[in-house]
């Protein structure tokens, strides 16, 4: 049974995102399965694509981040593997490479023409990532405050993973909207938190910055997310408030995108650093 | 856990997901992508695994020698001789067994109660 060679940049992309996201599993686990994972993982793509194009794909996705989920958590209760601190900190920046990509990607169901009371078809799909986007954001802002702890002081790692556990209440509170409507305002007042605390953050990263990227960017995605936020509330028009909440999520999600990268990158070069002088 | 020191019926009731694969598994050796879609295809559709599902249920079956790696390579032309084919033991093919019959038991007694057609 030779698979067809398809091989578009979207295939090549997600199986890229796929094969970093395994880190979540245990190591053994990941040295044993993780190549066999990602070979699946591009047969199903490569299939999905074939049959339903784009859609296929996006489907997929949605599938396997769940399972993702489900699985390492599974596999690493099963090992009695704690994630010791230190080891969480390091996952600061595929946290928040994670979180701002579905973030990304999750802003396009903005894009959908019509009022978004309800969402249908691939929207509604694009719009099921905006949680998880959440959820790891939040996971990245507290592993950011342990990774850098010790530049930080105590004001500010604890706004960090404050802001944290605001995004992880915010992404909650969007999951158990889905089951119960009357809870929009707690999803508002979760998210209020979690951007007052990072504007709090942010304000004290310009005068001293610790990250390793634009001493401004938290700041300005505190501060772009409420600008833009007030406009959604105080634009009748609607063409304008889709844009509004596509500038939102998307920003957002590019920004903790960058940071990620950047905390990424410093602890390669501390790594390599490291490795030299040993 | 050992299939030495275990009967088939200690192994009962399976998981859906061990299930589906011992029935994948039933009619010949396979690779992790065969197993799903073999899944997919006798459940109609409605049972689709993850890669995570899938491996993590695999190795949990190897732990308990209800399957084992093929040493068996297909012609490297006809297929990817990276991936790894896996095939039921006697144990795994005793223990589907039992559970296909736990489950016709189940089925007759649904019958008898009129909750499913064809009850005489």
């Amino acid at each position: 049974m030779m698979r067809g060679t398809i091989q578009t940049p979207l295939i090549s992309l997600s199986e890229s995102i796929y094969r970093a996201l395994l880190i979540v599993y245990p190591a053994e686990y990941r040295r044993e399965y993780g190549s066999l994972m990602v070979q699946v993982f591009r047969d199903v793509c490569r299939d999905s694509y074939r049959r339903q194009g784009l859609m296929g794909i996006l489907l997929w996705w949605c599938s396997t981040l769940l399972d993702l989920a489900l699985t390492a958590f599974q596999e690493r209760r099963k090992v009695r593997v704690m994630i010791s601190k230190q080891s969480f900190a390091q996952l600061a920046g595929v946290f928040l490479i994670a979180g701002g990509a579905c973030s990304a990607i999750g802003a396009l169901s903005q894009l959908q023409p019509d009022d978004h009371y309800s969402y249908y078809g691939v929207y509604q799909l694009l719009l099921l990532l905006i949680a998880p986007g959440f959820f790891l954001t939040g996971l990245g802002c507290i592993a950011l405050a342990l990774r850098y702890g010790q530049e930080l002081n105590t004001a500010r790692k604890w706004l960090l993973i404050l802001s944290g556990v605001g995004s992880l209440a915010s992404a909650l509170s969007m999951v158990a909207m889905l089951i119960i409507d009357d809870l929009w305002n707690v999803w508002t007042s979760t998210t209020v938190v979690y951007f007052v605390l990072l504007a709090a953050f942010g304000l004290l990263h310009v005068f001293k910055p610790v990250l390793p990227c634009f001493r401004a960017l938290p700041l300005m995605i505190a501060g772009g997310w409420f600008a833009l936020w007030l406009g959604v509330i105080n634009t009748s028009n609607q063409t304008a408030n889709n844009l509004l909440a596509l500038l939102i999520f998307g920003g957002m999600g590019l920004a903790w995108l960058a940071i990620g990268l950047a905390v990424n990158r410093q602890g390669r070069e501390a790594g390599r650093v490291a490795e030299a002088a040993a | 856990m050992s299939s030495t020191t275990m009967k088939p019926n200690d192994m009962l009731p399976l998981t859906p997901a061990v299930f589906h694969i011992l029935l994948a598994l039933a009619d010949g050796e396979k690779h992790g992508y065969g197993i799903m879609q073999e899944v997919a295809a006798i459940t109609d559709g409605g049972m689709k695994m993850g890669p995570g599902t899938l491996y993590g249920t695999i190795k949990r079956m190897l732990d308990a020698s209800l399957i084992e790696e093929s040493d068996e390579r297909p012609d490297p032309a006809l297929d990817d001789e990276r991936r790894r084919y896996y095939r039921l033991t006697s144990f795994g093919e005793r223990v589907a067994k039992a559970e296909a019959g736990r489950l016709a038991a189940l089925l007759s007694v649904a019958r008898s109660k009129r909750l499913m057609g064809g009850a005489s």
